[in-house]
């Protein structure tokens, strides 16, 4: 079936298996290699990316659902070579060691500052429990989404504390 | 692992999904939200030869409230999500939006549907559970026409459900609450977003004293299928204090008997669900008190 959608911002017809999974035309057909697959069961959250600004888990997506959608992988997140502010924190928190599951982690706390709202540290937690981390313990990651927010909300004149 | 090839039908109307599940029979599946069947998919657990997308229908989205007969209809394809944030849900069944927080994670739940919850019927699962015990409606569509049952009748067991191949649930009618209702859900489980060991809901209606008189309770978890305690009601009856709840809450142990598993014993099970289903009728009990003052 051919489809057509937008991946991190760029138009896109491709003809693909109306079996295949969205994660695996993204990784194997488009080269987006960070989107990261291992329980293909939707347990991990590492192949979690964004579908009209949601995020959805494109291991439990067929890639033909795609079509006319938004998809943004952790590829899209960066603008102009400039990181985003989630992607800035984990470097700074040292919030991965190796790193499988910080794509997934990024782009779930991209939708987090996206949706611009206050969130206490147990809130930002339990945002997260999608996502599974084999290295870290979290704490970390927790620490770099906190910041992640906190200067979203300082440098975004539309943030309001709801 | 990855799916078995398929042949995939994006549906445009009710109409056309009743006539290909006509057609098609037992070869084909439904997908809503993909949160369940997908894993199946992947895991070849299910190898349909049709998979007819519903996600597109607006038939099966939104929900109204009708003041007449003062019923909240919702899409069977609002996700879960949308319970959580839904105006109306908050107004006419804020249950729902308290089960639906329990739900698995962000991603799931963005995905994930009322009316898919309901079909798959795990025996854990939430949304079963609390439209239980609020005493919901399934509307059932297929090429023969369209009917309604009690949700309780729709459980056979573990992921069985009287809903036959050509069908579909279309909606779910949930009563408004009455005057002096209250109503909770609690749960136990390892870690947020698993499903649960056990849970437990209840919806309590209180007199003008304060006293129970009527009382709608369900346990999931610890049974085949979520199910509806007629005997814990019945004892709620004249009930006020947590030692009249903590009682019939032990009504419970005589009517489950939930077997081992790697995750837990059926004896702890046990314990779990009647130590739930009490505080659950105790937060439902201190609710209803808490509209009656704030109505008198
Ligand atoms: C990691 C993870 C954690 C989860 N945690 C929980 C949890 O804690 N609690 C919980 O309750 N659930 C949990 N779920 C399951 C989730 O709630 C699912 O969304 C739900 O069980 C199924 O809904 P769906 O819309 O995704 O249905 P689908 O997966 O699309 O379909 C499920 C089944 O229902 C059938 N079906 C779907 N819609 C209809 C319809 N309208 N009419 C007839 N048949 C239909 C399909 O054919 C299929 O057989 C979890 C899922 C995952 C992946
Ligand atoms: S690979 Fe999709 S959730 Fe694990
Ligand atoms: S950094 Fe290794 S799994 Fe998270």
């Amino acid at each position: 079936m051919t489809v057509e959608f937008e991946v991190n911002g760029h138009m896109v017809t491709i003809d693909v298996p109306e079996h295949w999974l969205l994660a695996d035309v993204l990784r194997n057909q488009m080269d987006f290699t960070g989107v990261h697959l291992a329980c293909e069961y939707g347990v991990c959250g590492a192949c979690t990316v964004l579908m009209d600004g949601e995020p959805v888990r494109s291991c439990l997506t067929l890639a033909v659902q795609a079509a006319g959608r938004r998809i943004t992988t952790v590829e899209g997140l960066a603008s102009e070579g400039q990181l985003n502010v989630v992607q800035q924190a984990f470097i700074e928190h040292h919030a991965l060691q190796c790193g499988f599951c910080t794509p997934g982690f990024v782009v779930t706390a991209s939708y987090l500052v996206n949706q611009n709202r206050e969130m206490t540290r147990e809130q930002i937690r339990e945002a997260l429990s999608g996502n599974l981390c084999r290295c870290t313990g979290y704490q970390k990651i927790v620490d770099a989404v906190e910041e992640a927010l906190r200067r979203h909300q300082a440098t975004d004149p539309t943030a309001e504390d709801n | 692992m990855k799916p078995a090839p398929f042949n995939y039908l994006r549906a445009a109307t009710v109409d056309e999904v009743l006539q290909k599940l006509q057609e098609w029979g037992e070869e084909a599946k439904v997908l809503a939200g993909g949160q369940s069947l997908m894993p199946l998919l992947n895991m070849r657990l299910a190898q349909p030869r049709y998979i007819i997308d519903v996600n597109g229908l607006a038939e099966m989205t939104g929900m109204n409230w009708c003041p007449e007969t003062q019923t909240l209809t919702v899409g069977a394809l609002t996700r879960h999500r949308e319970l959580l944030q839904h105006p109306l849900i908050e107004t006419h069944a804020p249950l729902l939006r308290e089960a639906a927080h329990f739900i698995g994670h962000l991603a799931i739940r963005s995905r994930g549907t009322l009316g898919g919850s309901i079909a798959h019927a795990d025996p854990a699962a939430e949304l079963p559970l609390v439209v239980i015990a609020l005493g919901g409606t399934l509307v059932i569509q297929s090429l023969t026409g369209e009917h309604s049952i009690p949700i309780e009748e729709f459980f056979l067991g573990y992921y069985m459900t009287i809903l036959k191949p050509d069908e579909l649930i279309t909606a779910v009618k949930i009563p408004g609450l009455a005057n002096n209702t209250g109503y909770a859900i609690t749960e136990f489980a390892r870690r947020h977003g698993d499903f649960a060991l056990a849970s437990a809901a209840a919806v309590v209606t209180v007199d003008e004293r304060g006293t129970i008189i009527k009382a709608r309770c369900a346990v999931g978890g610890v049974a085949p299928q979520a199910i509806r305690c007629p005997a814990v009601d019945v004892s709620l009856s004249g009930a006020r204090s947590p030692g009249d709840f903590a009682q019939a809450a032990r009504q419970l142990e005589n009517m489950i008997e939930p077997p081992d598993d790697v995750q837990a014993s059926g004896e702890y099970r046990r314990y779990l669900a009647v130590e739930l289903m009490s505080q659950a009728i105790g937060v439902a009990y201190a609710r209803a008190v808490a509209t009656k003052e704030a109505r008198a």
